[in-house]
């Protein structure tokens, strides 16, 4: 099981929630410009991990309000259908939801609780896979974020200790939607090689979906399911400076940081993740004296001093691996291997 | 970004010539000027282990601002330096929650191995926010027992 706090406008919310169809935008707000291929990419890389049964939350920008609980109904896929009153935008990347099997008396009544709530989390590092819902400069805008189940958990207790001060005073009705001619979102991944969003979805997909994987990232056979593992990507490390790591995994005992290059991989790369490491190993809620942090670099190709380099820096200390990948299918998945 | 270490020699910031440096610097942690006064400030020491051969000190600035973890051992392999990482890390875990900027790992040696060396220069290359592994060189050999 994942979970996912996904952003929505108030004017959309009473469509999302009565039909339980979310949708991530093709244009750039506000305007009829088509997403670049690289933003794009981004949407499908923080949707495509998402599996039937994963945790929902709905953050609503103008109300400054998180609402739930509830559960993806059918895994995220690509459909022109008009369904907003947008002149312009459809939301083609959708997924569908509907209220929590085992928490649906929140859903029914819009169960919801203030962003500021959240943020008193944030701020005592309780919540580890999120600094904020609001855009940022710094930071890429985006709609929907994977979360940790543990982060999850605090959304539903407060969703708890709030419902009797913050819910609508009648039961909502719900009358969900059929999608027409849907297409799955694994099959819409394109550019892989060039794009570094595209192979970053991949990897979420694997994360999700494919135990062989999960099982070369971790280096541990034991791992029966992709529920025994958790993950985020850009999750910061520094929230200071927002500096993320690409991806974040976490099994029951170790740690693994994945960066992300499109193409080299370099020393810089290296001294990056290296410094990213020393950081999470900082974090309370980490035990390096029992928890492994292993670092996996994924590039296309990797500077010819960098295997000799991480060979010299493992006579002190390990944990740092190459992983290739290689595009397949004309750029629309990728495979990998390890070369260190 | 300025290489740290960029040949090997960088990785070596000094030479003694000293037969018993662990006990010279129990008595005076300024002893060898390894540690200075003016940058260091006051130096006090916090844990020893003779049998191990080590010494870790605190500094402090009216407050305490940072720990040295000095090593003195004869021969450096690189199974010896995994050895000692391995205490520098339980020492930065146990006193700083493994924030290395706070600890210095020093190390004085009277044999160093070159691929040791490299792996040492590796390290303070890429570690680039860590405090780097500092190799005095003592030119006499020092007594193995207490």
């Amino acid at each position: 099981m994942g979970a996912f706090i996904c952003t929505i406008s108030e004017r959309d919310w009473e469509t999302a929630r009565k039909m339980g169809v979310y949708g991530n935008r093709l244009y750039k707000e506000g305007t009829n410009n088509r997403l670049k291929d690289n933003q794009i990419l981004s949407i499908i890389r923080d949707l495509i991990s998402m599996k039937e049964g994963d945790l929902i939350f709905f953050h609503i920008r103008g109300r400054q309000t998180i609402h739930g609980i509830y559960e993806v109904s059918r895994p995220p896929f690509y459909e022109e259908n008009r369904i907003w009153s947008d002149s312009i935008e459809i939301f083609p990347f959708r997924f569908l939801f509907k209220p929590h099997s085992r928490y649906g008396y929140l859903a029914q009544y819009d169960a919801n609780i203030e962003v500021h709530s959240l943020y008193e989390y944030i701020d005592e590092r309780e919540i580890k896979s999120l600094v904020t819902l609001e855009n940022e400069r710094n930071i890429e805008a985006r709609g929907v974020r994977r979360i940790l189940k543990e982060d999850a958990e605090i959304l539903i207790k407060l969703l708890h200790r709030d419902f009797k001060l913050r819910k609508s005073p009648n039961k909502c009705a719900f009358s969900l939607y059929n999608p027409q001619n849907p297409k799955p979102l694994k099959n819409l991944v394109y550019r892989v090689g060039e794009i570094e969003n595209a192979i970053k979805a991949v990897i979420m997909y694997n994360l999700s979906h494919d135990i062989s994987f999960i099982r070369l990232l971790f280096d541990d056979e034991k791992i029966s399911t992709p529920n025994e593992i958790d993950f985020a990507n850009e999750f910061f490390i520094a929230q200071t400076t927002r500096k993320s790591i690409d991806i974040y995994c976490r099994s029951r005992n170790k740690h693994v940081l994945i960066e992300v290059k499109t193409d080299k991989i370099d020393a810089s790369a290296l001294r990056q993740v290296l410094y990213y490491r020393d950081l999470i190993a900082q974090r309370s809620w980490v035990n390096p004296e029992n928890e492994r942090i292993d670092i996996v670099l994924v590039g296309k190709r990797f500077s010819s001093d960098l295997l000799s380099e991480i060979s010299k820096l493992n006579e002190i200390s390990n944990g740092v691996r190459l992983m290739k990948y290689t595009p397949i299918n004309e750029g629309t998945w990728g495979q990998f291997e390890y070369v260190h | 970004m300025k290489e740290r270490g960029g040949n090997l020699n960088m990785c070596i910031k000094g030479y003694i010539s000293e037969k018993n440096p662990l006990v010279k610097l129990m008595e005076n942690p300024y002893a060898f000027e390894i540690l200075n006064r003016d940058a260091d400030f006051d130096v006090e020491l916090i844990e020893s282990d003779i049998e191990s051969k080590y010494l870790l000190f605190k500094r402090k600035f009216d407050s305490f601002i940072g720990y040295v973890l000095i090593f003195c051992i004869n021969k450096i392999t690189g199974e010896k330096l995994r050895e000692l990482y391995e205490i520098y890390k339980k020492y930065c875990g146990k006193y700083s929650h493994y924030n290395f900027r706070e600890f210095d790992f020093i190390i004085i040696t009277n044999n160093i191995a070159k691929e040791t060396l490299e792996a040492v220069k590796e390290y303070n290359e890429k570690y680039a926010h860590r405090r780097p592994i500092t190799i005095i060189v003592n030119k006499l050999e020092m007594i193995e027992e207490e």
